[in-house]
């Protein structure tokens, strides 16, 4: 048995919610004994630390080669912090996300860092991806839902933008993040996410609980609100019909002066795709 | 043919602890139906925080339970990472660092349509209140493991020394087989360049083969630099070791606590395991 891992040369994002191209927006060619791609883990942070942002982007990998579409994951966020005069930043785990995506060794694949949250700084991203000569398990697609603003209301539930995932047959890791972009002194969001959907073949809603994001208090100089794993990721195994219409709903027990963000998200294997 | 297994993700609503140590059952106080698909409980996830920054020379200690009248899952008790307290120079500035949630199977057999009923209680009382909620992960199929019990022993000050200090005995009764053990420790004063490490030492008459040794170390607690104005020594993850060791029906722990190093403050400290009948 083989197994490689190598790294996609990282993209540059800008403030906005714009697609950029890892590896300067070329493609990277498959082992040609390479038969899946077996995971892949992402490694991001801002070029220069701006007070206070939080940075959370998606990794999307497209193929004119391998059909891996949709796969778009939600990278663990670099958290807010709060600073007056200077700051820190901490980096979160990094997670691997597994995706046993076949191959016949040679195939082109395209990688992208998007920013999920407007107003971010410009970040840096890169990617790890491990390979492998043999299959390893199931083909997993991945979407996600949109950033949401968890508004400053409490107890109201926030619906999020509807998403679709096709040609589905069961979601196999349901996951989220909720996170600060400006951190209130001594205050923090409590809440948590769930996906309802008439195209479950389940009857209950799916909940997301999040990891709520830390608070911290601030006189002088900077305090650092920080999660450990600020990404709750649950596997499951929720049937769906093939076409599948997903809304996420968010509602919160404490909120801040400051709106957080949520954002849900999901693999799911596909009918007959092994 | 096997039915297809299905695995779903229950949530007991969130709860204020409150600042004192009273057990508090969360979800509105009203108890988690199970739902009728559901043939096992297979684990649960407590999810805390605090409403507010942690406070000075406090750390916040959350104990997590699992209680039904309908579901043979007691006694299932857990203590959560602890939320380290912080060290403030003349600024004021504290950290809050949330360490990563564990998941804690269960295995528990069920019909559908049970009750369960979720509460949490803190060790000390807090300044800033703390929210538990818990997820409850649920499947079609019945339980592939067999079920596991958790018992906490009890949260226990501990002494500025070096060496070992004992804590207080606790029992579990119908066991079988001890699957796990973990234990933590959490200075309640932060200070500065001194480190907070060792292990803890589970013994028992009713070991079936007591020369398996239970020892493991802790997390420790790093020391802060003073020169900071602020410091919060955190812990990421608890440390959790999985093993087997046999026990009578009736087994009585007695367990321990033996610091390497230790900072000049007093602390507490507990240990916890699961167990099979």
């Amino acid at each position: 048995m083989t197994k490689g891992v190598s790294y996609v040369p990282y993209a540059t994002t800008g403030t906005g919610t714009s697609k950029a191209g890892m590896n300067s927006s070329n493609p990277v060619g498959m082992p040609a004994w390479a038969r899946e791609l077996v995971e892949v883990s992402c490694t991001h942070t801002p070029t220069t630390i701006a007070s206070v942002k939080v940075e959370q982007n998606k990794l999307s990998i497209e193929s004119n080669d391998v059909d891996v579409n949709p796969t778009e994951i939600v990278i663990q966020p670099q958290q807010a912090f709060k600073s007056d005069t200077t700051g820190d930043a901490m980096v979160a785990k990094t997670e691997k996300y597994q995706l046993h995506i076949p191959l016949q060794g040679g195939e082109d694949m395209y990688f992208y860092a998007t920013p999920m949250i407007t107003g971010m700084t410009a970040d840096l991203m890169g990617c790890t991806y491990i390979v492998s000569d043999r299959k390893e398990g199931r083909h997993r697609y991945a979407k996600t839902g949109t950033a949401t603003s968890t508004g400053t209301t409490a107890t109201v539930t926030v619906d999020g933008t509807a998403y679709n995932i096709h040609g589905s047959e069961e979601i196999c890791e349901a996951y989220g993040t909720l996170v600060h972009v400006t951190p209130v002194t001594a205050t923090t969001h409590i809440g948590y996410m769930w996906l309802t959907s008439s195209d479950f073949l389940v009857s209950d809603t799916l909940n997301i609980p999040p990891q709520w994001p830390a608070s911290c208090t601030l006189t002088t100089h900077y305090a650092i609100p920080y999660n450990a794993r600020p990404i709750t990721r649950y596997p499951v195994a929720y049937p769906t019909k093939t076409t599948c219409t997903i809304v996420d709903h968010y509602k919160s027990t404490l909120v801040t002066t400051s709106a957080a963000y949520w954002t849900t998200a999901l693999f799911f294997y596909k009918a007959g795709m092994m | 043919m096997s039915t297809k297994e299905v695995i779903g993700i229950l949530y007991a609503v969130e709860a204020s602890l409150g600042t004192g140590t009273t057990k508090t059952q969360i979800n509105a106080a009203k108890s988690l139906v199970l739902p009728a698909w559901a043939r096992s409980v297979v684990a649960v996830r407590p999810i805390y925080g605090l409403g507010t920054a942690v406070t000075e020379a406090e750390s916040c200690w959350i104990e997590a339970f699992v209680e039904s009248d309908d579901v043979a899952v007691q006694p299932f008790s857990m203590q959560c990472t602890p939320i380290l307290s912080a060290l403030t120079d003349n600024s004021a500035d504290i950290d809050t660092i949330i360490p990563e949630w564990e998941t804690y199977p269960i295995n528990a057999p069920i019909n559908g349509g049970e009750e369960l009923k979720i509460w949490g209680q803190c060790g000390v009382a807090n300044t800033a209140a703390p929210y538990l909620a818990m997820a409850v992960i649920v499947s079609n199929q019945p339980p592939t493991y067999k079920q596991l019990y958790g018992k906490t022993g009890t949260l226990t000050a501990s002494a500025v020394a070096t060496g070992e200090q004992a804590g207080t005995p606790y029992t579990i009764g119908g066991a079988t087989n001890i699957k796990e053990v973990y234990g933590m420790v959490a200075s309640t004063t932060v200070v500065t360049d001194i480190s907070t490490s060792g292990y803890f030492k589970l013994t028992s008459n009713d070991f079936i083969d007591t020369k398996i040794p239970v020892k493991y170390g802790f997390a420790p607690i790093p020391g802060t630099d003073g020169t900071m104005t602020n410091g919060c020594p955190a812990y990421l993850k608890q440390a959790r070791y999985k093993l087997e060791v046999q026990t009578n029906s009736q087994c009585t722990i007695t367990d321990s606590i033996y610091f390497d190093t230790v900072n000049t403050t007093a602390g507490y400290w507990r240990t916890g395991l699961f167990f099979e009948r």
